[in-house]
């Protein structure tokens, strides 16, 4: 293949297909692109691969915070295997991220789309009340008042409005990890990024759907669907990968409990890192790794091919 | 623990770097570091011809600003800067440093920037164990020789005395005494009480009197009683049972580890879990879902007539303490607030909660001998010698207010009294305060704790979720649930997690610890609660404990 030496200011010939074009760089060319690389790829390194690196031989450690340290193979491994809580955390964590994504990922998308079918006041509206800015922290309190057995908000719909019995919300090992995740479908999730990409769907698609006869669903299904596909990738990947990690809100909101029914892995990679066994919970931290890296490279190759593309 | 690096190390290179941004920020906060002034005051014991530095994160003590603050130096500051001038060789440095998150205190000490002083129940789970557990790991600066050079035990009162499992491991000091409890207890109402017709809970009441007692002072507003949410914790120790209880440790020297775990085999424990569960989820006459000082404002309120608190906390002098309420009300402190230990269990038993508790602080483990001494003579002066008195005479010349002088009490050295103060603690807390602390610490005299007796290890074996697990639902599970099934889920859990370790402990030194932990129990138990010892305690030993020892 002949290569071709691209002036600046020059253009390749429109006739020649642009994949068999290689260009070659000037080196003031190549050093502006490795300008631009190397802070991205050193970031990488330092807070990507180093960290995983270092993470994997402490967990074939007794790593401790001072003192010698030496070498345990897969001790820390086999130990973490045959936690029974383990397995417990796994299952809790697994069920989370399929109802999180199942309820907070899934319903903004149809929400999205219904929001965008309505009048443009409306929408505003509903969009003010969705994306009302509240603060992490503001949040928990707040829910854990509207959870409380005893004087909750919930409480009282379920008992005086509905006439239900006692409700036990977040001390219910059944029903906890549905609350947990509740908030979430209030909070509306990614649907602002939804509603974005719908937006930028030129109206002329829809409006000669319409002089087709196309209907609602077939509009969604034909038209909103596949050209909102590629965020619905980009948004499931990081949706599957922050609900395995989840962390902080079920911490702020239940320490895990009751009876461990809502203790994900990375909570107990908390208490074991606070029971200064630091190479158990990288051992651990190694697990969840490859389980969240299994299920991320399998929905890739699942959703690989864009029948749009 | 000393440094004696040639040229920098990295830690060193660290210490230097927060140092370095620890000064800085003083400066930009207009607080410079106190440059020490010469003084011929003498004052023996002290870190006389020692250069070092000392900084503090604004903790145990507050370092006095260069220039007297409107309305001038607080009483502590006063006496730190007594201290100061006695000691003109030490360099104080106020420093940033976030000493209250357990990962942070962490990051700090390995990374050879943590301050002078902390509390080592960040770093451990707020556990004894724990504090053992991290002062082999070389967190905590061994303090024995300080001990020694300032004769520190002496000058401890009793109760501090009795307490020393939370300073003292194998023989090594590592924590100084900042306060101490007379044991965890029982606040209630008497007002509430005497309106109610209900006669007053004593030194002898029981758990079952205390729930009865609960149920009749529940109404639409007001709850019986309040506890923590680990509020199971206390009935259970009453009978000898819980996270670090009597019988539900098990020596298992032949194993890796050399503890298992019983939660199945006593009845009694069943039973306390049960009336536990009874309180909240049926007669809805007890909360457990409190920190301690949501329990001291309800209490304070009349929204709950009974909590479990430190018993410390009836001398606490802030708003919603025991004395402000006698004073809102306008009557004597022993006419409203009644404190009692918690109850001994069924079986006789003397809950380890009511003995006397000590708060400790630790140094940095990087310092050399001197600059060792030096933190500890600033301690001895502020918590046990003349600084403590200035202190108190001072509160006591601001305000006139006994309650003041003496809080909180008992104090952490062996004087109960201070010179210059027209009054004693009975004046300020009352008779029955002053028995408290009397019986907690009589009684707890010789207790014998576990964590005396063994040698400390290098990991904390299983963790407690397993156990947590299993109170979370007992507390807040309100529909049926099996009480056994749910201990013997733990206890298969944490027995199965067990196996999984090693100790550091050879095996015969741990049989030999074990067998003094258990004769000292034996000693303990005949001398104090003899029928608890014939009746509970001799019949387990030989059945369950022998056999395993091979004694």
């Amino acid at each position: 293949m002949a290569e071709q030496t691209l002036a600046p200011g020059a253009s390749v010939e429109e006739s020649q297909p642009a994949a068999v074009v290689e260009v070659k760089l000037t080196r003031r060319s190549r050093i502006e692109k490795w300008a631009f690389l190397i802070p991205a790829l050193l970031f990488q390194l330092s807070w990507g691969w180093y960290p995983l690196i270092v993470a994997f031989l402490l967990s074939m450690t007794d790593a401790r915070p001072r003192g010698p340290i030496s070498w345990t193979g897969f001790q820390s491994y086999t130990r973490v295997w045959a936690d029974p809580l383990v397995g417990s955390a796994f299952r809790v964590t697994l069920i989370y991220a399929a109802l999180s994504i199942v309820l907070t990922f899934l319903i903004p998308i149809i929400v999205a789309i219904l929001l965008m079918e309505m009048k443009p006041r409306v929408m505003r509206w509903m969009m003010v009340l969705w994306f009302l800015p509240l603060s992490g922290v503001a949040s928990t309190i707040m829910w854990r008042y509207v959870y409380n057995t005893d004087f909750g908000f919930f409480q009282w719909i379920a008992m005086d409005v509905l006439g239900l019995p006692r409700q036990g919300f977040l001390t219910s090992a059944d029903q906890v990890l549905f609350w947990l995740i509740f908030p979430g479908i209030l909070m509306f999730g990614p649907g602002l990024i939804y509603m974005a990409g719908l937006q930028s769907i030129p109206q002329s698609y829809y409006e000669a759907a319409e002089i087709e006869g196309a209907g609602l669903w077939r509009k969604i299904w034909t038209i909103s669907l596949p050209r909102l596909r590629p965020i619905i990738v980009m948004m499931l990947t990081f949706a599957i990968i922050g609900s395995l990690q989840v962390f902080d809100w079920p911490k702020l909101m239940t320490e895990g409990g009751p009876g461990g029914a809502s203790r994900t892995v990375v909570m107990y990679m908390f208490d074991l890192l606070n029971s200064l066994r630091y190479s158990d919970a990288t051992a651990l931290a190694i697990f969840l790794f490859i389980l969240i890296m299994a299920i991320t490279i399998t929905y890739r190759i699942l959703f690989k091919e864009d029948p749009d593309a | 623990m000393s440094s004696n690096h040639a040229g920098m190390s990295r830690r060193d290179f660290l210490k230097t770097l927060g140092i370095s941004g620890a000064g800085a920020a003083m400066f930009a906060a207009g607080l410079p570091a106190f440059a020490s002034k010469e003084s011929a005051a003498s004052f023996t014991p002290r870190a006389q011809n020692a250069n070092v530095t000392l900084q503090l994160a604004n903790y145990p003590y507050t370092v006095p600003p260069a220039q007297a603050p409107e309305g001038g130096y607080t009483a502590q500051q006063q006496a730190f800067l007594a201290w100061m001038e006695q000691n003109p060789n030490v360099r104080i440095e106020a420093v940033e440093a976030p000493i209250w998150g357990t990962g942070e205190l962490r990051t700090l000490i390995t990374g050879g920037t943590a301050p002078s002083f902390f509390h080592p129940g960040v770093l451990a789970l707020w556990t004894i164990e724990g504090k053992h557990v991290v002062f082999n790991q070389g967190l905590l600066a061994d303090l024995s020789a300080q001990f020694e050079e300032f004769g520190l035990e002496a000058q401890f009162s009793d109760a501090v005395r009795a307490a020393a499992v939370e300073w003292e491991v194998g023989g090594a000091r590592f924590g100084l005494p900042e306060g101490v409890t007379p044991g965890n207890g029982i606040f209630f109402r008497r007002d509430i009480f005497e309106e109610a017709g209900i006669e007053p809970l004593t030194v002898d009441s029981t758990w079952d009197e205390i729930a009865e007692k609960a149920l009749a002072l529940t109404n639409e507003g007001r709850l019986g009683m309040g506890t923590q949410w680990w509020g199971v914790e206390w009935m259970l120790a009453s009978e000898g049972f819980g996270k670090a209880g009597l019988f539900n440790y098990l020596p298992t020297p032949e194993n890796g580890w050399n503890w298992r775990f019983d939660y199945t085999s006593n009845p009694e424990m069943i039973a306390a879990t049960e009336r536990y569960r009874r309180m909240i989820h049926q007669d809805r006459s007890l909360g457990s879902n409190y920190g301690d000082w949501d329990l001291l404002g309800q209490f304070f309120n009349g929204t709950m007539a009974i909590v479990t608190v430190p018993l410390q906390y009836f001398t606490q002098t802030d708003d919603i303490g025991p004395g402000a309420l006698a004073a809102q009300l306008g009557r004597p402190l022993d006419e409203v607030v009644g404190a009692i230990p918690h109850p001994r269990g069924s079986n006789g038993h003397f809950s380890p909660e009511g003995r006397p508790g000590v708060s400790v602080f630790s140094v940095n483990p990087d310092y050399d001998e001197a600059t060792k001494s030096a933190a500890v003579s600033l301690y001895q002066y502020m918590a046990l010698g003349e600084g403590f008195v200035t202190q108190r005479q001072i509160a006591y010349e601001q305000t006139g207010n006994l309650q003041r002088v003496f809080s909180p009490y008992p104090f952490v050295g062996t004087a109960q009294s201070i010179e210059g103060v027209d009054g004693t603690p009975v004046d300020a807390w009352g008779q029955q305060y002053i028995d408290l602390v009397n019986y907690a610490t009589t009684t707890a005299e010789g207790y014998p704790m576990r964590g005396l007796f063994f040698p400390p290890e290098l990991d904390l074996g299983p963790t407690e979720s397993a156990w947590g697990d299993a109170t979370s639902l007992f507390r807040d599970e309100s529909g049926d649930l099996d009480v056994l099934a749910t201990y013997q889920t733990a206890q298969d859990i944490r027995n199965t997690q067990a196996e999984a370790f090693s100790s550091v402990i050879p095996d015969d030194q741990f049989i030999a610890a074990a067998q003094a932990y258990y004769q000292a129990n034996a000693e303990y138990w005949q001398a104090n609660f003899p029928d608890f010892y014939e009746n509970t305690y001799r019949p387990w030993f030989e059945q369950v404990i022998t056999p395993r020892l091979g004694m």
